[in-house]
């Protein structure tokens, strides 16, 4: 679900399009629907007040995501806080402008926000300091069909467990390059620089670089 | 004969490396505003004058010793040496004198040495008679013993430090600015000071008032009470008086008030003038610096980044609110128009500007920013935001290089969040070097010994970085990911992408200088 018609949501809208992913559309503004209405998308208008009409558009039910992605940061945070009362498992990310609005919507739920500005000012930064670094990475992020950024999660009957992490010589074996290990139980991520010689447990998430194919077969033998 | 020695030595200085040079050099010290030089020299002269007027001030009751004396007399042969240089720098002799000499054959003239020395002799006389060069000579020349009686005179010393605190002088230009207005003022002033002082020594000067003697009293009088001093020594007594003052009390105030208004109102622009140009002194320092059009919320955050990375940073707002922002966020910042050619080249972007970023809240005056940075130097890298996106073609051909449109960055982000979180999130940190480990990239150049060799014996795993690929120059920017370490060979103009300690990184640039 996306909640409000903001130029993010207008992005992600066509992104979730193009690659053929269901949406519905929801906004509580007069002009967010005309928007959405000129660019030919089925919108609703929703009273975000009311449990009942978060509920009959399907949160707490069918929705397992949630864009709050309207122009009006309380209208968000308000979405944010009712849908999330409503369903704790929802995947909520919350439109902010600043680290104020950030802290407050972590606060009502939101499990990502996302701030334009700041991105944005990320963006240039990367792209006059490390140029050639930038375009690369948006390739493999964005762009590239062969080459990708994943994570994966460790499952309980893979033939890894509990053995040393960097003993298990991913990188050769699969052809990756591994920018580091999540341990989920402690919350912590330790980049792959050094030596890690933490034991792989289920759970623990690895993220890696590599070639489509090879993160599949490696998907695979993880699971 | 002695003409053509004139001209010939004219034309010697002319010529003469050494003679330009020490000009160039007391110019420095004197006249240029952005000379560090000028600053110290300022310092010591109000040094000197301030001393030389306590000394005044002391003398007055007391006997001076020997060693005063000398330190005054030490004091005085500067002020004659400043004068000097100068009468010297404030205009080319030599050069007014080729000029007119080249012009007087070209138009094959019979000219006497006056004729010829004239104009020259013009630009000095000109700054002799010049207001700054009045004070400094009364700041000399009472100091001379047959003009002891106009000792007094020294006080005006004290003028000399408007000559050295070009701030002050900018308040002191309101007046020359707002002549007109002044003007008109003092005009008024004078009529009502007349038309009051003459009502008063008809009615009372007669003597029906005892403190109106004269008509310079009534003259006392009506400025006393105009400028709402009121001492209250001569106080009207007729009717026809009172009815006078009055209306002088009431003038009076309307006058005064404004005075005040035209004072304080271009005071307060010239502020910010000051403010300006202490900002271009502290940019003239700069060796290099990114300038920042527009100082919205990315601005905001894009120059706390490059301020943690210790890059100079300029910043251009057209609005007020912003430009004090900037200000008080501690950047250099300027309330200014980016489109403006002349502002651009003031602030020295032709040499001091490499990377320029364009974020206004306007595609059209991004566009005009863009062309007028490119027109003034192409070389400049320029990142620009797009508002809208259907505007990204023509900002690509106004001529940035780098093109952003935050929100379908967020946008993206956002997706690719959904999906792997924490990946994502991993990698956003190591690229923007907010804690270790960081990426970055290594460029391998031409001279490099490494070139040629195979990437395990470059000391990448000895330096604990990773490498995470190879981007070929040499290949039109070809991505090699991950490549075999033992059969890749390193070629100039690769740009190696590590993972690592920032230190590690550092240190292995170093040793890849050193070979």
């Amino acid at each position: 679900m996306i909640f409000g018609y903001s130029k993010v949501a207008q992005e992600i809208a066509k992104y979730l399009d193009n690659r053929g992913i269901d949406f519905v559309l929801v906004s509580a503004s007069k002009s967010g629907i005309e928007r959405a209405k000129e660019d030919n998308y089925k919108v609703y208008e929703i009273d975000f007040h009311t449990d009942e009409d978060l509920k009959k558009f399907g949160i707490g039910s069918e929705v397992t995501t949630i864009f709050c992605l309207s122009n009006d940061f309380n209208r968000n945070l308000f979405f944010t806080l009712s849908a999330r009362n409503l369903d704790k498992n929802l995947y909520i990310v919350s439109l902010v402008s600043n680290k104020e609005e950030k802290d407050k919507m972590i606060l009502a739920g939101a499990d990502k926000t996302i701030d334009p500005y700041a991105i944005g000012a990320n963006q240039f930064f990367t792209l006059m300091k490390k140029p050639k670094l930038f375009l690369v990475l948006t390739d493999i992020l964005y762009r590239n069909k062969e080459l990708d950024l994943d994570q994966i999660v460790v499952g309980k009957d893979t033939k890894y467990l509990d053995m040393p992490f960097s003993y298990a010589k991913f990188e050769e074996r699969y052809n990756l390059a591994i920018i580091g290990l999540y341990d989920s139980k402690r919350g912590k991520f330790k980049y792959n620089i050094r030596k890690i010689l933490r034991k792989l447990k289920e759970g623990d998430i690895i993220v890696v670089m590599g070639k489509e194919s090879d993160i599949k077969r490696f998907k695979k033998d993880l699971l | 004969m002695f003409k053509k020695k004139i001209v010939e030595f004219s034309y010697f200085l002319a010529s003469n490396e050494k003679y330009k040079k020490s000009k160039g050099f007391f110019y420095n010290l004197l006249e240029n505003h952005r000379s560090p030089l000028k600053r110290y020299f300022d310092f010591f002269m109000i040094f000197l004058v301030l001393t030389t007027v306590f000394i005044l001030i002391y003398e007055t009751k007391n006997e001076l010793s020997p060693w005063i004396n000398i330190y005054e007399d030490i004091a005085i042969f500067i002020f004659i040496f400043e004068w000097l240089v100068r009468l010297w720098i404030v205009s080319d002799f030599h050069i007014d004198i080729i000029e007119n000499y080249e012009e007087n054959e070209l138009e094959q003239k019979n000219y006497t040495i006056f004729e010829l020395t004239k104009p020259a002799l013009a630009n000095k006389f000109k700054f002799i008679v010049s207001p700054l060069s009045t004070i400094d000579l009364l700041a000399i020349l009472p100091s001379y013993r047959p003009l002891r009686v106009l000792r007094f005179l020294l006080i005006f010393r004290l003028l000399k430090v408007f000559r050295y605190t070009e701030e002050i002088n900018y308040l002191f230009r309101v007046f020359v600015e707002k002549k007109y207005e002044f003007f008109t003022i003092f005009f008024i002033f004078v009529f009502l000071l007349f038309f009051a002082s003459t009502t008063i020594y008809v009615f009372e000067g007669n003597g029906e008032n005892d403190s109106i003697k004269n008509f310079l009293d009534a003259i006392y009088w009506s400025v006393i009470t105009i400028s709402t001093v009121g001492y209250g020594d001569i106080a009207p007594v007729t009717a026809e008086g009172k009815v006078v003052t009055g209306f002088l009390i009431v003038t009076g105030i309307v006058l005064i008030s404004f005075v005040t208004s035209v004072i304080t109102t271009s005071m307060s622009e010239r502020l910010d003038y000051i403010k300006s140009s202490n900002t271009l002194h502290k940019i003239s320092k700069l060796k290099n610096y990114v300038l920042i059009c527009g100082y919205g919320r990315v601005a905001k955050m894009l120059a706390l980044e490059l301020s943690i990375s210790h890059d100079n940073i300029v910043i251009i707002d057209t609005d007020e609110t912003r430009v004090e922002q900037a200000f008080s966020d501690g950047y250099l910042a300027f309330k200014a128009d980016a489109i403006s050619v002349d502002f651009l080249k003031e602030i020295g972007i032709k040499k001091k500007v490499s990377k320029a970023v364009t974020l206004v809240g306007s595609d059209a005056i991004n566009v005009s920013i863009i062309l007028a940075i490119k027109s003034i130097n192409p070389d400049i890298t320029i990142y620009s935001r797009v508002v809208e996106k259907n505007a990204k073609n023509k900002i690509k051909i106004a001529g940035a290089d780098k093109i952003i449109f935050p929100y379908e960055s967020a946008a993206l982000m956002a997706y690719e969040y959904l999906k792997k979180p924490i990946a994502i999130e991993a990698v956003n940190r190591v690229v923007r070097e907010y804690q270790e480990p960081v990426m970055d990239e290594v460029e391998i150049y031409d001279e490099f010994k490494v070139v040629g060799k195979t990437l395990s014996e470059i000391g990448i795993v000895l330096h604990n970085l990773k490498l995470i690929g190879v981007i070929r120059g040499n290949e039109n920017d070809k991505f090699y990911f991950n490549p075999d370490s033992k059969k890749f060979i390193v070629e100039a103009y690769d740009t190696l992408v590590l993972m690592g300690k920032s230190s590690d990184i550092y240190r292995f640039k170093l040793n890849l200088q050193k070979g």
